[in-house]
């Protein structure tokens, strides 16, 4: 059962999504609305962390449990479709 | 226990993402939620209409599975873990929300005014909810991903396509919040 770790950390994502509140629209709402520092604590925090995470996998201190290189592959580079594209996504994603 | 079923702070619910993401990469795998509907659309059987989708999904299907993961542990937490699906908002917020038209903001995770079965039989609930959904599809394609893959792990990564894309969603987020939703109710 190769898949059953997608599955258990799947579980975390879900209840930190679900207990943290991040999943209300209200809260969404509520961030939009600079009215409360929740969500911006929240995806700050994450990201920060995730930066540093993303230096330990570039110096190779941290690789997979498989023992590769972790090599995060950007994203593509077309700036105005992502930028309309995101446009829309954050319009309805609230 | 009790720790466990009050709400989460931010300072504990943004390590637990990080973490998340973390261990994704450690598995080898990236953290992005929106690239489940390309593997749903290629399941549907959309690549025999569009190139795009003759993919072999089920290099993806690890991907559905922390999908569905999610979905059991979102069930868990308002299942076991929580005591009341109040949620705690600034006593402004539920003012504006009144002012436009959405009562008893904060009783419940989602307003009734859009997520509830009766608004979704009626022609307006309905076609709000097609609508938003046609949208999320069409823009999480368009920009290549949507707030997990590039406001989580593409901001991390300094990615400027991913700073872009935040800016996007920002914008966009800020534009319905202040001037469409108050025309929509």
């Amino acid at each position: 059962m190769k898949y059953i770790k997608f599955f258990l950390v799947g579980i975390l994502f879900g209840i930190v999504m679900t207990k943290a509140e991040i999943i209300s629209w209200y809260r969404i709402y509520e961030m939009f609305k600079f009215q409360s520092f929740h969500m911006y604590g929240i995806i700050g925090s994450a990201i920060i962390l995730g930066m540093i995470s993303m230096f330990l996998f570039r110096k190779k201190m941290v690789r997979t449990f498989e023992g590769n290189d972790i090599n995060v592959t950007p994203k593509k580079r077309d700036y105005t479709e992502i930028f309309w594209g995101a446009f829309y996504l954050g319009w309805v994603g609230h | 226990m009790e720790f466990i079923t009050q709400p989460w702070p931010w300072y504990i619910a943004g390590p637990v993402i990080s973490i998340v993401m973390f261990l994704l990469f450690y598995f080898g795998k990236r953290f992005g939620v929106s690239s489940n509907l390309e593997t749903l659309c290629s399941i549907g059987g959309a690549g025999k209409f569009i190139d795009y989708f003759k993919i072999d999904w089920k290099q993806n299907s690890w991907n559905l599975i922390f999908i569905a993961g999610s979905i059991t542990g979102g069930f868990i937490a308002s299942q076991w873990l929580s005591t009341s699906d109040v949620v705690a908002l600034n006593p402004q917020t539920v003012k504006d929300l009144a002012a436009i038209g959405i009562a008893n903001a904060g009783s419940s995770y989602l307003p009734d005014e859009i997520f509830s079965i009766d608004t979704m039989l009626t022609i307006k609930g309905f076609f709000t909810l097609i609508i938003a959904g046609i949208m999320v599809g069409f823009g999480s394609r368009w920009a290549g991903g949507c707030t997990s893959g590039h406001a989580i792990v593409g901001l991390s990564n300094l990615e400027l396509p991913s700073l872009i894309s935040v800016i996007g969603f920002f914008i966009g987020g800020l534009t319905m919040t202040w001037f469409i939703l108050p025309l929509i109710f």
